[in-house]
């Protein structure tokens, strides 16, 4: 599972929850994967992503590397950010581990690289 | 000035055909002008003026519905009239390839809609050389040039004898990207479902959605990502989710024959990384789709949204919940009726998809019962195309395409409306009978 997709996931499915955002990470492997480096894809991301939530996510699994924990001006774009942010994004992925929902602690656990959101009947 | 170029289409996929090809020009911004007078109506070939023959050779290079492109030199009812034309066009088109006398070159002939013979093929061909002399050696084998000469004939359906409707001749451009087919066929595919997508269909909607280069795109029921395999070698970065978590986890029982378990790198990352494509895949998620509170999304994320729904006819159609019959492992499963499936997928694209980008879908119809107000409509989608696709007397599925217009308006946009629902019965009792084996992947 990569940090941009922690970026979007939240826990408000299981009852009673009412933001479970973000997901804490409890992180048994991660893995550095080969993923394209496409820099449109990365400008049209920076927009829509929480920038804080990637930064703090990267930087608790210890992978924040040089990526700045504050998002600069457009115009300071430069090559050295982008390959920054399109490792923590896009390379960097948790093999083995937990989303934990920072309200209820209910886990759901990461296996293979593969995100399991599946509730319970009694969770719904 | 423009210029116009004949296209030859397969014979299959009627309905698909134009959906494809400007789908793939308009995202290369690419303006297609179709010549309805040159085009042959019941034939699968169309004249078209574009700018430039290097856009046309970016479509083909995409398309898998048409097998070629060609230069238009004329076209008429005799040879005269087609070579009148030729004629008439500025030289520099046309004398660079037949005054050449030390380039080889060949012609080839095609009709449609009437089956010439190999011996009768040689006439046609030596019959329009003698009046249109080209320069230079035949060479079947490795022509520096190729000539095309197009015979399409009325349908038969209306007449009783082969009536000539219209003669095209040119010179050929390029191929399409139609060989791409065979390459990734199923039976060559690392992991296969009881319902993976044949690669052509793949490819036809990865190419309808505007799969490209730093586009995201996401199957919500991703399965064994058959299309995404499609839409990741256009390009896209490809995720998706799926409520059957052996599935997406390369375990359980194989859908292939001779095989009894899937291997444990049988997933949606290993049928990429069969093609080289991994590098494209982002994730995917065990997780029921109907539960769209899950993302925390801040406008919009997706160029795209591709998928094959569930609809209870080969897989039985599954979300978690708190109904229904406990099934396996630790989840609950409840029927996911199909007008539920269908105003979810429409919600999701209505509020994810960026401004422009579309959702393409299968939607099976009881082809007696279809009629037009069976299309879920939503105010911030727009059904572009419609395309069916026969199964058998009694069903089709359609191909439908919906472009986002504007952006999410929670107001207004956060519901599905159906101007005639006839999903609401166990629409699987229905087809069943009508469609069992028959899309069965052998």
């Amino acid at each position: 599972m990569k940090l941009l997709t922690h970026n979007m996931l939240t826990s408000n499915i299981i009852k009673g929850v009412t933001k479970g955002y973000p997901l804490k990470i409890e992180c048994q492997q991660i893995e550095i994967v080969e993923t394209e480096f496409n820099k449109e894809f990365l400008e049209k991301m920076i927009p829509k992503i929480d920038y804080g939530v990637l930064c703090r996510a990267a930087d608790q699994i210890g992978h924040l590397g040089d990526l700045p924990k504050v998002l600069p001006e457009t115009s300071d774009y430069n090559e050295e950010f982008m390959k920054e942010l399109h490792r923590v994004l896009l390379k960097v992925e948790i093999k083995e581990g937990n989303l934990v929902c920072p309200e209820t602690g209910r886990k759901f656990p990461v296996s293979n690289g593969i995100p399991n959101m599946l509730l319970n009947e009694e969770e719904v | 000035m423009l210029r116009k170029y004949i296209l030859q289409f397969t014979q299959d996929y009627l309905e698909f055909r134009l959906p494809e090809f400007f789908s793939i020009a308009s995202s290369f911004n690419i303006p297609v002008k179709i010549d309805d007078q040159l085009s042959s109506k019941q034939n699968p070939v169309l004249v078209v003026e574009v700018p430039s023959e290097e856009c046309l050779r970016k479509i083909a290079n995409r398309t898998v519905l048409l097998r070629n492109v060609i230069e238009y030199w004329g076209s008429g009812k005799t040879i005269d009239e087609v070579k009148s034309e030729i004629e008439n066009l500025p030289k520099e088109i046309t004398e660079p390839y037949v005054k050449n006398e030390k380039t080889s070159f060949s012609v080839k002939f095609h009709s449609s809609n009437h089956n010439i013979d190999l011996q009768e093929k040689v006439i046609k061909i030596d019959n329009f050389l003698e009046s249109y002399p080209i320069n230079g050696k035949v060479n079947l084998k490795n022509p520096e040039k190729v000539f095309h000469l197009i015979e399409c004939y009325k349908d038969k359906r209306e007449t009783s004898i082969p009536i000539l409707d219209r003669m095209y001749f040119g010179r050929f451009i390029c191929d399409s990207d139609r060989n791409s087919i065979k390459d990734f066929h199923l039976s060559k595919r690392k992991v296969i479902g009881n319902t993976s997508m044949d690669a052509e269909l793949s490819f036809i909607i990865s190419n309808i959605s505007q799969s490209k280069s730093g586009g995201f795109i996401y199957d919500p029921f991703v399965g064994t990502g058959s299309l995404l395999v499609a839409c990741a070698k256009h390009g896209a970065f490809v995720s998706g989710c799926d409520i059957d978590k052996k599935l997406l986890s390369g375990r359980g029982k194989s859908s292939r024959k001779g095989q009894k378990w899937r291997d444990r790198d049988e997933t949606v990352r290993g049928n990429l990384k069969q093609y080289g494509l991994d590098n494209r895949y982002f994730d995917v998620l065990i997780a029921d789709t109907s539960k769209q509170a899950m993302w925390n999304i801040k406008d919009t994320m997706f160029d795209a949204i591709v998928t094959d729904p569930p609809y209870g006819i080969r897989e039985p159609t599954v979300k978690s919940g708190n109904n229904e019959t406990k099934l396996s492992n630790d989840q609950t499963k409840m029927v996911y009726v199909m007008t539920d499936i269908l105003s979810d997928l429409l919600l999701f694209a209505a509020k994810y998809l960026h401004i422009g980008g579309r959702l393409v879908f299968w939607l099976p119809v009881y082809r007696e019962e279809y009629v037009l107000e069976n299309i879920p409509e939503n105010k911030a989608m727009q059904c572009i195309f419609n395309c069916e696709q026969i199964l058998n007397s009694k069903v089709s599925r359609r191909l439908l395409t919906y472009q986002k217009t504007r952006a999410f308006q929670p107001d207004t946009d956060n519901n599905v409306h159906f101007g005639k629902n006839h999903y609401e019965e166990s629409f699987r009792d229905r087809i069943n009978t009508n469609i069992i084996g028959f899309l069965t992947f052998e």
